[in-house]
């Protein structure tokens, strides 16, 4: 889409035509939504966040500076809403099992057979508060320092969370890991995530309950 | 060495996350979802009818608070006229025993002069106040009470219309006929002060009476139902005016607001949240700026009692939100947040009132107020339907003339 017709169906949507609405709608929405399946737990929490970050862009698209991308400005926007989304959450005692980080060797690498997908539901599984530091540090880009800000923890938590939720990701991945070596073993079963969930999940019961 | 493995994780997950929004399909029913919100959103017929009726109130209130200082200008320049015509008239209150006036002959006289005219066109013609309420051309009685005298003692027609042909002055004035009706008001007003004083306090009586109040009020604030309610306080000033038995009301409250509610009814945007059952404590501060109407039902001495609707607008100054009904997240972090001047609802609350009134002297009154206040919208950061009751105590001041 040029530029001229991305201003006219700003401007159409500054006028609230539910058309333009439509359209702008849906040419973010795949965009909108990859940052907020991200930090969420699964689509619908996404779709929820989306849609409130959609409202404050058709809401405030008369403060949108021109002169700046508007794809930055409304990732900048989805990004918000998802940390208001979060502090909402841990602010209502909404809390997770957290669990103390696993002994993880380091030598877990990622393992490139691990598509798009794949990842998405590994981060999409962390508790959220760890989910929303490892977001905002390893795929934005943000210090701890900002992060601590952000969220309104101190910066010693940011790194304790980053660290968990790492430590998370590496069991994840070796995990799927070895069920992908012993598909490719057996060379008839194809990698699921949910297979590995169920792994974990077992994994965690046999470690809580046979203490 | 971990740090570089770090890293390389991350950078991992950074790759894989970004830039793939091709892979995602949209879904119709996030768009009906959205579109729910934008129409949620917009304003509602009735909510935009409430708001005309309020402005149309603050018009009415504006209209009549002009009309009143008019009225008092008028009045104060009345008064004057009415002085200044009473030093005049004492000398020729003094002639006129010696020198009686006839206004029918005047009236006649007239007529013959300004030919086609009726007796009771001209006869209206110079009813003070018609037209020339306050007489710019007044032209010096003795001057005109001189040619009056000779052409009513002389009842000479012809030799009063060259007189009233030579004098113009004398009729663009209308003074001929005006000054008899003015020296017997003057004259009357001179001989009955108690039909002055009456008239005086009728005059009083349909003015409107300005007053101004202090109210302080304790209320209590809840989300559903009254049974979880917070007690919260009310501070401000208001001014009146009264009509009769209808009085138009306007001020500012400082209102704190504290309220339990529950999170699952509190955020309506995301409904992850509301399955969780934790409770929220708010602290909300508000400036409360009403606009009311009251009716007097009964008013017996110095008592009065007044039933009264209006709206209210509430502009959140601060809310401070703590939620009670678990840990936050990291054992004591986060528990509570604050929002200001974030929110502001116009003319989106409903206020219902009863008021009990006593004047204890002319000036001053005491009254007591219960009150209801129904929002019509949700308030708030938290999105809430706030309701309150509480029963004010007002000191009032009547700052206008009040009657006596």
């Amino acid at each position: 889409m040029t530029e001229e017709k991305l201003q006219a169906l700003i401007s159409g949507c500054m006028r609230q035509d539910r058309s333009s609405q439509k359209q702008l709608y849906k040419l973010f929405y795949g965009y909108a939504m990859s940052i907020c399946l991200r930090y969420s737990a699964d689509r619908d929490e996404a779709a929820e966040v989306m849609n409130q970050g959609f409202f404050k862009v058709f809401k405030h698209l008369g403060k949108y500076d021109s002169s700046r991308p508007f794809k930055i400005w409304l990732g900048r926007i989805m990004t918000n809403t998802a940390i208001d989304h979060y502090r909402i959450n841990a602010k209502a005692g909404y809390t997770e099992d957290l669990e103390k980080a696993y002994d993880v060797s380091d030598n877990v690498l990622p393992d490139r057979r691990l598509d798009y997908n794949d990842l998405l539901r590994m981060v999409q599984r962390l508790p959220q508060a760890y989910r929303t530091v490892f977001n905002l540090f390893a795929i934005e880009g943000y210090t701890h320092e900002e992060i601590a800000m952000m969220l309104q923890i101190s910066e010693g938590a940011s790194k304790s969370n980053l660290h968990k939720a790492r430590q998370k990701l590496k069991v994840m991945i070796a995990e799927a890991n070895r069920i992908h070596d012993r598909t490719d073993f057996n060379g008839s079963i194809g990698y699921s995530p949910i297979i590995v969930m169920n792994y974990l999940d077992i994994n965690s019961f046999f470690r809580n309950n046979l203490r | 060495m971990e740090r570089g493995k770090d890293r390389d994780l991350d950078d991992f997950f950074k790759d894989a996350m970004q830039n793939n929004d091709q892979h995602i399909d949209f879904r119709e029913e996030d768009w009906s979802a959205m579109e729910q919100m934008l129409d949620k959103g917009r304003t509602r017929p009735v909510v935009i009818w409430m708001r005309i009726a309020g402005g149309i109130a603050a018009i009415l209130l504006l209209t009549l608070g002009w009309w009143y200082l008019n009225n008092k200008q008028a009045a104060r320049n009345d008064k004057a006229q009415i002085a200044k015509v009473k030093m005049q008239s004492k000398p020729q209150s003094a002639s006129k025993n010696t020198e009686p006036v006839d206004e029918d002959s005047i009236t006649t006289t007239e007529k013959q002069v300004f030919a086609g005219r009726t007796a009771k066109g001209v006869a209206g013609r110079v009813v003070p106040g018609r037209h020339n309420p306050v007489p710019v051309n007044f032209v010096p009685k003795p001057m005109v009470k001189k040619e009056e005298a000779v052409v009513l003692n002389k009842n000479d027609t012809a030799k009063t219309a060259e007189i009233l042909a030579q004098n113009p002055v004398a009729r663009q004035n209308d003074t001929v006929a005006k000054q008899p009706e003015v020296l017997a008001k003057a004259d009357e007003l001179e001989e009955k002060p108690s039909v002055e004083k009456k008239v005086k306090a009728e005059a009083i009586k349909t003015q409107p009476v300005y007053t101004l109040s202090v109210l302080a009020s304790p209320d209590i604030n809840a989300v559903s139902a009254f049974n979880n309610s917070k007690v919260g306080s009310n501070v401000g000033l208001m001014f009146s005016a009264t009509f009769g038995k209808v009085s138009v009301s306007t001020g500012a409250l400082y209102a704190v607001k504290p309220y339990a509610a529950s999170l699952a009814r509190n955020v309506s945007y995301y409904n992850k949240i509301s399955t969780v059952n934790q409770d929220v404590m708010a602290d909300c501060r508000v400036l409360d700026i009403p606009l009311n109407v009251d009716y007097r039902v009964y008013s017996k001495q110095r008592n009065s009692i007044s039933l009264g609707a209006g709206l209210s607008s509430y502009f959140m100054l601060r809310e401070n939100y703590t939620y009670t009904g678990g840990v936050g997240y990291n054992g004591t972090q986060g528990n509570s947040f604050s929002v200001s001047n974030q929110n502001r609802h116009i003319l989106g609350v409903l206020n219902l009132q009863a008021t009990y009134q006593r004047q204890l002297n002319p000036k001053i009154g005491l009254s007591i107020q219960p009150f209801m206040k129904l929002p019509l919208t949700d308030i708030g950061y938290g999105q809430v339907r706030l309701r309150s009751a509480g029963i004010a105590a007002g000191l009032n001041w009547n700052i206008g003339k009040t009657p006596k």
